[in-house]
């Protein structure tokens, strides 16, 4: 009986004629451009399963690591766009392009935002014996004695976050480059940097040990994991507003239908209840987008990144 | 035996050529920026010139002394070498078995002497043996046959 | 007496059914893929990382763990036998092990191997064991500079490393250094040396570059020169294992400096076991009373590199589990199998999660035992491998090499780069440069770089940095002292020749 329903319906799918309603073909094959384990992978893998249910296909992820997201990104943008192919990235993808003259994808005509389905606050870090207590004392001794601001890498997120911070305060602070959040939160540690743009995963379990000690959550709002750490715009920085976030995109030319049904399909995987409760901890704030809504985000962020690089003299 | 030691002459000539094409790259290519910030030429810039200095270096050093006839070889590397770029071309488009046999046939070639039987139970146990290691054990997707057109 | 009980809770875990059955895997998968030439432990294990979702996470982590070490044991069977290292950190094996097998002591240098590997292993346990805390205390000092100071210790002590002049010691070591910098430059994104190879943007793969150096290039040179029937079928039996009271003998000091060598490297992160195989060879070879015998089947050219990965090996979990800092991208897929099992690394993992971390700790004792089981009466087999006909074995290794490369990042690049490091090995070969400097100098280019400019930024450009930060000062003087020692060394032994030597230490197989 349920399959005869099963029949019916696909029959009248086809018949409907709608290309989206034979999507997907086949496995659907979403390249992580990161290796295995990093944030966006581990994202990716719980969010699999919730999607091969909707699709009754195998979802496989494909790391396809590489310049900092850049070599997966561009393999998909020259993949077939028949929406068996995606690509899970994060916000590496408006920042990367400030700063890189030679890219090799166009990040508006090459690829098609479809969701945005989460993203995580960063907060800005000290040494656990730093003695600062508050931002702001921070900011005034930086301009006593010139200080040093660590990121994951050039072009990373973290990097623009302390761009940003540096742009909005004033502070005296010299960028410096690490490979890795791994290393940057070290870094703090051993108190060769004195200041991080972190996520909370990376610097969790040394917050909570007092090693290091978060002075402010960058954005508007406070984040439940730690509620007595104040935000930037509380401290008055209005203009702070970066967030790492994920994104799943297209190639160009994809059938719009096919987008719109995996924007859907997405949206709803993310109200799983299995996923809600591994991702969270791992200090994922879920999030419903449309492909309009992230599409716009995309082409914004792209030109205020460029726009920034510009001004603190980033860009080659 | 030579007058001078050819190999050596040769050996430091091309690091010459090597380390100065990677310098020129470097400096012409590339920003050098300041000993503060340096930037990403400076390295091998500098690098580049250190190369040809020691390759300078034992270029002169082998006119000091004679030389041994180098020990070259001809069809061993064509063959061996073929072997692997015959691999890489086949095994996206046409799977795993059909690179395993033709790089065997090839590599095999090396030898100057083809033994029909022993290559053809050689090919089978590799067409075995192999999917069994990457594709069973560990799950590896290639796959092991495919026809592009 | 708190220990006691900690290793108690951790031996109940490791011993359980489950994760003994898991630890067995791994060491045993672990030996076979260390022993086939060009596939790396990375890409196992990154292949393998999926199905560790539905295990435990410490079972999850017992398992990969046990691939992880179990590659070092097996990665020097192919170097001995074969010339063709099993993994890079196996690659200044061959140049003692391999002629130890041409002159029929293959089967010694086997056995000796496995022990060594089991010392190293054991040595990196107790520490790991008694002092983790501790240790990622201290590696917190290390900034740049001190990085800085200790790749260059590195290369100073290997520059000497081969046979052969110093000059094309040093010039392969820059030329290794050169490769490594091709790829994105992470200090400023430019993109350098690729030649718009997008595949390139990550940097040239370790295991192509090995694999074509050593392993292509060592077979093109052996092609109908070597004979199955050239070794002397008495070598092969089991009970030619036995090492001579001679090698027994000289065998300890380089193991014991190996372990101290290996475990220090693998506590920093970014260093590891390759790196710490290359200085303990350089050390060896730098402090013995007749440095030429290196290359040519010294025991201590073997002893010391293979306890130094192996303790590598076991230290590298140091900063991984205790400050959540992976050293490599192997240890970063451990730490995901932890995120994904929403475990937290960091300082609070052993009080937080004491079963997991002591747990995976005795397993490390559990798999070094199972390999040190599995390998030695598996010796008698391998040796046997030299008396297939190299007509056979060759193109085999070949495939293995081509799909080892393929799977690195499943792209046929790799497996060009093969080719293309095959033909210039082999030029290597002709005009007589050695390759083992050239790997070290690839291993360490990129970090060295990286870690310089770092400490230029943040000494604001003042080159005094590397002499005010007293640990990196106590290294750079190290360093000159082992040039200085170098120098004196050469000059001594110049002095030496000529005087004609008398009998040469051992048989020659050139």
């Amino acid at each position: 009986m349920k399959k005869l329903l099963l029949t019916a319906a696909l029959a009248l799918g086809l018949a409907h004629g709608a290309q989206a309603q034979e999507f997907p073909e086949g496995p659907v094959t979403i390249v992580v451009p990161y290796s295995p384990s990093g944030n966006t992978d581990v994202f990716m893998r719980h969010l699999a399963p919730s999607l091969e249910e909707k699709w009754g296909q195998p979802v496989v992820v494909d790391n396809r690591p590489g310049g900092g997201s850049m070599v997966g990104t561009a393999y998909v943008s020259q993949a077939k766009p028949d929406g068996q192919t995606l690509l899970l990235t994060s916000s590496a993808f408006v920042t990367a392009p400030a700063l890189q003259a030679s890219l090799p994808f166009d990040p508006r005509a090459d690829l098609m935002p479809i969701a945005n389905p989460g993203f995580v606050s960063f907060l800005l870090v000290v040494n656990g014996e730093s003695g600062y207590e508050t931002l702001e004392e921070f900011i005034a001794d930086s301009k006593e004695s010139p200080k040093f601001g660590a990121t994951a890498g050039l072009g990373t997120t973290t990097h623009f976050a302390m761009e940003q911070f540096l742009a909005e305060s004033g502070a005296n602070v010299d960028v410096v480059h690490f490979k890795g959040g791994g290393p940057a939160v070290v870094s703090i540690l051993s108190r060769e940097a004195d200041i991080y743009g972190s996520s909370v995963s990376s610097a969790g379990e040394h917050i909570k040990t007092g090693a290091v000690k978060p002075l402010a959550i960058i954005g508007d709002d406070r984040i439940p994991l730690l509620p007595d750490v104040p935000s930037t715009k509380e401290l008055g920085f209005d203009g702070l507003n970066i967030k790492q976030w994920i994104g799943l995109f297209a190639p160009a030319g994809t059938d719009p239908a096919i987008i719109e049904k995996v924007n859907a399909d997405v949206n709803a995987a993310i109200q799983n209840a299995d996923f809600i409760e591994t991702v969270t901890p791992l200090d994922w704030t879920l999030n419903t987008s449309s492909v309009e809504g992230f599409t716009d985000k995309v082409n914004t962020e792209l030109d205020i990144w460029k726009q920034l690089a510009i001004d603190r003299g980033l860009a080659q | 035996m030579y007058k001078f030691d050819y190999t050596d002459l040769i050996g430091g000539g091309l690091l010459i050529v090597i380390g100065g094409a990677v310098s020129v790259i470097s400096i012409t290519s590339y920003p050098l920026g300041v000993v503060q910030r340096m930037g990403p030429g400076m390295f091998p810039a500098a690098l580049g010139g250190v190369l040809a200095g020691l390759g300078l270096i034992l270029a002169l050093q082998s006119l000091r002394r004679q030389g041994e006839r180098p020990d070259i070889r001809i069809f061993s590397p064509i063959f061996v070498l073929t072997s692997v770029a015959a691999f890489a071309l086949l095994i996206a488009p046409f799977g795993l078995i059909p690179a395993i046999i033709v790089s065997t046939v090839i590599a095999s070639c090396a030898e100057l002497r083809i033994r029909p039987v022993e290559l053809s139970l050689l090919c089978l146990a590799l067409c075995l043996f192999a999917p069994f290691v990457f594709v069973f054990c560990l799950g590896l997707r290639i796959p092991l046959l495919n026809w592009p057109f | 007496m708190d220990l006691l009980s900690n290793l108690g809770l951790g031996l109940g875990v490791a011993l359980s059914l489950t994760n003994l059955f898991y630890c067995f895997l791994g060491a045993l998968l672990g030996t076979i893929i260390g022993v086939i030439p060009g596939l790396g432990v990375l890409a196992a294990i990154s292949l393998l990382f999926p199905l560790t979702f539905n295990l435990e996470p410490t079972t999850a982590l017992i398992m990969l763990g046990g691939i992880w070490y179990g590659t070092t044991y097996g990665g020097s069977t192919a170097s001995i036998l074969l010339n063709l290292p099993g993994t890079p950190a196996n690659a200044v094996t061959c140049l003692d092990g391999y002629p130890m097998a041409r002159q029929g002591r293959g089967g010694v240098a086997l056995f000796m191997t496995t022990v060594a590997s089991f010392f190293g292993a054991t040595f990196g346990i107790v520490l790991l064991t008694l002092f983790t805390p501790v240790i990622a205390e201290y590696a917190l000092r290390f900034g740049s500079a001190e990085y800085f100071a200790l790749m260059l210790m590195g290369l100073v002590a290997a520059s000497t490393m081969a046979e052969g002049s110093a000059i094309k010691g040093l010039a392969m070591v820059t030329l290794g250094i050169i490769i490594g910098l091709a790829g994105m430059d992470t200090q400023s994104a430019t993109i350098r040396f690729t030649f718009g190879v997008l595949g390139l943007l990550e940097g040239v793969s370790l295991i192509a570059l090995a694999m074509g150096i050593f392993g292509i290039a060592e077979i093109i040179m052996s092609v109908r020169r070597i004979q199955a029937a050239d070794i002397d079928p008495d070598s092969v039996k089991l009970s030619a294992i036995k090492p001579s009271r001679d090698e027994v003998g000289r065998s300890w000091f380089p193991m014991l400096r190996g372990s101290a060598l290996g475990s220090f490297f693998g506590t920093l992160p970014g260093t590891g076991p390759s790196i710490a195989a290359f200085l303990s060879y350089g050390i060896e070879k730098r402090i013995n009373k007749k440095p030429e015998r290196f290359g040519k089947g010294a025991i201590e050219g073997i002893m010391g590199p293979e306890s130094a990965n192996n303790a590598a090996d076991m230290t590298a979990f140091i900063p991984t589990l205790s400050l959540g800092v992976p050293g490599s991208a192997t240890m970063a897929l451990m730490l995901g199998v932890l995120m994904i099992h929403g475990v937290a690394p960091g300082p609070n993992l052993i009080s937080g999660q004491p079963e997991l971390f002591w747990g995976l700790i005795m397993s490390f004792w559990v798999g070094n035992i199972i390999l040190l089981v599995l390998n030695i009466p598996f010796i008698g087999l391998w040796v046997r491998m030299l008396t297939i006909p190299y007509h056979l074995l060759y193109p085999s290794v070949i495939v293995f090499i081509c799909i080892g490369a393929y799977t690195a990042n499943m792209s046929s690049l790799n497996i060009w780069m093969v080719a293309l490091f095959g033909a210039v090995g082999f030029a290597m070969r002709i005009l007589r440069f050695p390759g083992a400097p050239l790997l070290l100098g690839f291993v360490l280019g990129p970090m060295m770089e990286e870690h310089f400019r770092r400490a230029m930024v943040l000494s604001r450009g003042d080159f005094a940095t590397f002499i005010e930060r007293p640990l990196s000062a106590i290294i750079l003087s190290l360093t000159a002292a082992i040039l200085i020692w170098g120098v004196m060394g050469a000059s001594n032994l110049r002095k030496r020749r000529i005087v004609p030597d008398t009998a040469p230490d051992g048989p020659s197989n050139s």
